[in-house]
């Protein structure tokens, strides 16, 4: 289990991460979400012990993280942009690996050089940046790590090479309870990976939330009026994030379950309404848009 | 709680490190080893056909081939392949020392280093013992091949070559353990890169101004003490593959090895391409470029009389000279002027420092120069002319003062050399004297050996148990009068205590000449009268020994009889020797030299009378002369 106790980081007078609290259980499959500059990359990189928060602390099964071999070799960092030296090749950086990580394994090495489309005898720095990826892929998975950072991960990464790391992460994180973490922006894919997501903002975790939960807390509502009712405040008493009116249609994103806000809509006598449930990617914008973080604050 | 590692484990992430570092600089090493090997081959090849040309030439003309000549070729193979795989050598290292440390420097390569399950101060010695043994073991492989050749060949290693197998891992280390700390305070690898090299050539310019400034303004000061100590190189290890203080670079390296090992766990990992992790390197440099430009302007405006003060004029150079490097260095450093105003302060105690201490030492506050113990409160004393003093090159002027201090008890005596000693300070201390005006000179006196071999060291050991010891330089503007103790210095004491004659090594000295003296006694009509030569590097095995016998008897005869008097000298008796702390045998010029003793700058002379029977008895057995005193012309020392 990972917790993360008051952590802030600062880089002279930016606050990157700012007293940050957060818990992933075991087997869970995290998506770090949020605007650029938010602390993701920043907070993924304390989590693999690259950089070392200000004040509070990462605690990894109990253990603090910081300059911990033991701690640092259940878990595994890719960067959004993967070092490798001129002359590496899949199998030489290997063999750092093989003897660096405890739970390196031969067998799953095999098996995922089998798996990803790529030549392991190849010099990885004259790859595309989707090998690239691969080859880190393959390392990450070959150490058996229990925990795994994961940044923009699927960058890069054809349709293919996607669904099948998206697999992958499943399985291992269904027969090992391996807990992954992926910061990215790429919200369409982590709606199918994540059992959770964080949205954060300006290094403070908006929200935290199950997938489903947040699925369901949010609806697209679209209400059309014959004639629109001459009331000062139309959608008084709901709970409505954005309103988007085109003549009379309204569009209004609205937190909370159809049981609470339909009668009070249809007290409005429309002449039609449906609901549907949001995209993780119109969740993001309505609550970033919340926080001040939207097209208009920013154009 | 945190799990531990075991040191079991630690070493083998330790090796695993080690192996990724091999693997990584296989090109270069690659490289190294190609280089090296066409080195080694290229110079074998050329010494070995001179050598053997040389060896058949003489073949021609005698009976046995001349192996003497191979011995000489490979002398040179020696030296010459050592210097080019120890040239080579140093540009690896360089190599390698960059690329080791470059993980410090690069974002990406510290998301991939600082995420490894290592430690980072097990990281930081496993990459710092990869450098050394990268940087050291091909080098000393080529050494031992180049010793094996060599002996193969009969010829054991030169002092020379030995030296260096020494001086070599020994510089390597030092400089990789600096460069590996400044590695862990800098951002990126070019900061690194400056500070290293500026802090080793501004520290010894630094090293090299205080002491010009301390020699001319405190006069006599035996400042030589610390001419060839670490002090004057403290921050230069790239002096220590020039040999010498070897305890010192070794407790150097262990000290920046520790620095470096603490630090880089506390390091900041982002401040991979930003310009300093810790602001110590950036704050030495800038004070000791700012001192070095502050210096070089201050002492010639003091020199020239700027604003009619020589003071003001040092001080007006020393701020128009630090200011502006202070800033450019601050600009090249941190890629703009960004934090300048706040990172000024140690500007600003510099100059008033240097203010400071200029001010003292310009109006002499404390008296120094003028200072010359009263008799009576002298309880010993002595004195000593470097222009013949066979010590000069063993000893400090401290050590020699010490040598000298006890000399002289009698209060005549005393009183000649406090005399002698106020003529110094008075015709130092003439009223037209600018010390600024010195600064240059006196940086480099000591490595200016010949041309400051002339002065005097004058040492008080006085009642209250303390030793003042005092050394003078002669130059064409300060010659000092000596009338007060040219007895002294003339007397059968001071020459057995002192001459090159009676108290050189009998191993340091490479030849003997013996002459004929000539009316008026001149160098130029002994040189081309006839003579006796009798020398060590000869193949003659008993010429050694005859040389030693001679110097002995001679060295009896003078403690018995004293110098002689000019009516009856019969023969002038000279020594060449190399000094062996001197430092000239032990470089490759002094190697080369040393091949051409008549070269070699050392030498003294002294005179044999009809009373120094003992040498004329040697001479006579060794052949040299008849029963007249005469030189056999037949004799094998012979030289028309």
């Amino acid at each position: 289990m990972i917790e993360i106790k008051g952590l802030t980081k600062r880089f002279d007078k930016v606050v990157a991460v700012s007293n940050l609290n957060l818990s992933v259980r075991d087997g869970t499959v995290l998506g770090l979400v949020g605007s650029n500059g938010s602390g993701k990359s920043t907070l993924l990189r304390m989590l693999a012990g690259v950089f070392r928060g200000e004040e509070g602390a990462i605690l990894l099964d109990g253990q603090e993280l910081f300059d911990n071999p033991v701690a640092k070799g259940e878990c595994f960092f890719i960067p959004d942009f993967p070092f490798f030296y001129n002359n590496s090749t899949i199998e030489n950086t290997a063999t750092l690996y093989r003897e660096l990580y405890p739970h390196w394994s031969d067998e799953a090495y095999m098996r995922y050089c089998s798996v990803f489309p790529i030549n392991t005898k190849n010099r990885i720095i004259n790859m595309s940046k989707g090998m690239q990826r691969q080859a880190a892929l393959i390392l990450a998975l070959s150490t058996c790590p229990r925990y795994i950072f994961l940044d923009e991960i699927f960058d890069g990464l054809d349709p293919v090479v996607r669904h099948l790391l998206k697999r992958i992460l499943i399985e291992h994180v269904a027969e090992h309870q391996m807990t992954v973490i992926i910061a990215s922006h790429n919200l369409r894919e982590l709606e199918d990976l994540c059992d959770r997501i964080c949205l954060m903002h300006r290094g403070s975790i908006l929200m935290e939330r199950d997938i489903d939960s947040l699925r369901l807390e949010f609806r697209k509502v679209q209400v059309a009026f014959r004639e629109v009712p001459n009331v000062p405040n139309l959608f008084e008493g709901i709970n409505a994030v954005s309103i988007w009116r085109n003549g009379n249609v309204f569009n209004v994103t609205i937190r909370g379950t159809e049981e609470e806000f339909m009668p009070k809509l249809n007290a409005l006598q429309p002449a039609y309404i449906s609901a549907m449930p949001l995209t993780l990617e119109e969740i993001f914008i309505s609550e970033m848009g919340a926080a001040g973080y939207d097209t208009n604050s920013i154009v | 709680m945190t799990q531990t590692v075991s040191f079991k484990q630690k070493l083998r992430q330790c090796l695993t490190t080690f192996k990724w570092e091999l693997r990584n600089c296989s090109g270069a090493l690659l490289i190294n080893t190609i280089l090296a090997s066409v080195a080694v081959i290229m110079t074998f090849t050329i010494c070995l056909v001179f050598g053997f040309s040389a060896a058949t030439d003489s073949w021609k003309n005698s009976t046995s081939l001349d192996y003497d000549s191979v011995l000489t070729s490979i002398r040179f193979f020696q030296l010459f392949a050592t210097y080019m795989v120890f040239a080579l050598n140093v540009v690896f290292t360089i190599i390698y020392t960059i690329r080791v440390y470059s993980y410090l420097h690069n974002k990406r390569k510290a998301d991939m280093y600082c995420a490894l399950p290592i430690s980072r101060r097990t990281f930081f010695v496993a990459k710092t013992i990869s450098a050394y043994i990268l940087s050291t073991v091909p080098t000393m492989f080529f050494f031992s091949v180049i010793a094996l050749i060599s002996v193969c060949f009969g010829q054991p290693l030169v002092n020379e070559v030995s030296s260096v197998y020494l001086n070599l891992f020994v510089g390597a280390i030092a400089c990789i353990s600096f460069y590996g700390l400044l590695a862990v305070c800098c951002g990126t690898t070019i900061n690194s890169v400056l500070a290293f090299v500026a802090i080793n050539f501004a520290y010894v310019g630094a090293a090299w101004f205080i002491k010009g400034t301390i020699m001319s303004f405190l006069q006599g000061l035996p400042l030589m003490i610390y001419e060839n100590s670490f002090i004057m190189k403290a921050l230069n290890p790239l002096s220590a593959y020039g040999g010498g203080n070897i305890i010192y670079w070794l407790l150097f390296t262990a000290a920046c090895l520790a620095l470096g090992i603490f630090l880089v766990k506390k390091r900041r990992a982002e401040c991979a391409q930003t310009s300093f992790a810790y602001w110590l390197p950036a704050y030495m440099v800038k004070v000791l470029v700012a001192f070095d430009a502050g210096m070089f302007l201050g002492s010639i405006f003091g020199a020239i009389g700027v604003f009619f003060v020589p003071f003001a004029g040092f001080m007006f150079g020393f701020v128009l000279g630090s200011v502006p490097a202070y800033v450019i260095t601050h600009m090249i450093l941190y890629r703009g002027v960004g934090k300048l105003f706040k990172t000024a302060i140690p500007l600003g105690g510099l100059v008033v420092a240097v203010a400071g201490v200029m001010f003292f030492l310009s109006f002499d506050l404390l008296g120094f120069n003028g200072y010359v113990p009263e008799p009576v409160d002298i309880k010993s004393a002595g004195v000593v002319s470097l222009n013949d003093c066979y010590f000069k090159n063993k000893y400090n002027a401290m050590q020699l003062g010490g040598m000298a201090s006890d000399d002289y008890t009698d209060s005549k005596d005393i009183g000649s050399i406090t005399t002698f000693h106020h003529g110094v300070v008075t015709s130092l201390n003439g009223a037209d004297y600018n010390p600024y005006s010195n600064i240059w000179i006196n940086m480099f006196t000591g490595s200016l050996t010949s041309l400051y071999n002339d002065g005097y060291v004058i040492s008080y050991k006085l009642n209250n148990g303390f030793t003042v010891t005092r050394c003078y330089y002669e130059s064409y503007s300060s010659e000092f009068k000596t009338d007060k103790i040219d007895g002294l210095l003339k007397s059968k004491d001071y020459f057995i205590r002192y001459s090159s004659l009676i108290n050189a090594n009998p191993d340091e000295v490479y030849s003997v000449n013996l002459g004929l003296v000539d009316e008026g006694d001149s160098w130029s009509s002994y040189y081309y009268r006839d003579y006796v030569n009798i020398s060590a590097d000869n193949t003659n095995p008993t010429e050694k020994a005859d040389m030693q016998r001679l110097l002995e008897a001679y060295r009896k005869d003078f403690a018995e009889h004293g110098d002689t008097s000019s009516k009856d000298k019969l023969f002038r008796l000279q020594i060449n020797y190399v000094s062996s702390s001197s430092g000239s045998k032990s470089s490759f010029m002094g190697e080369l030299i040393s091949m051409i003793p008549s070269m070699s700058s050392n030498g003294d002379s002294g005179f044999i009378s009809e009373d120094f029977t003992e040498t004329l008895k040697v001479m006579r057995e060794m052949g040299v002369i008849d029963k007249n005193n005469q030189f056999i012309k037949t004799s094998e020392y012979y030289i028309k």
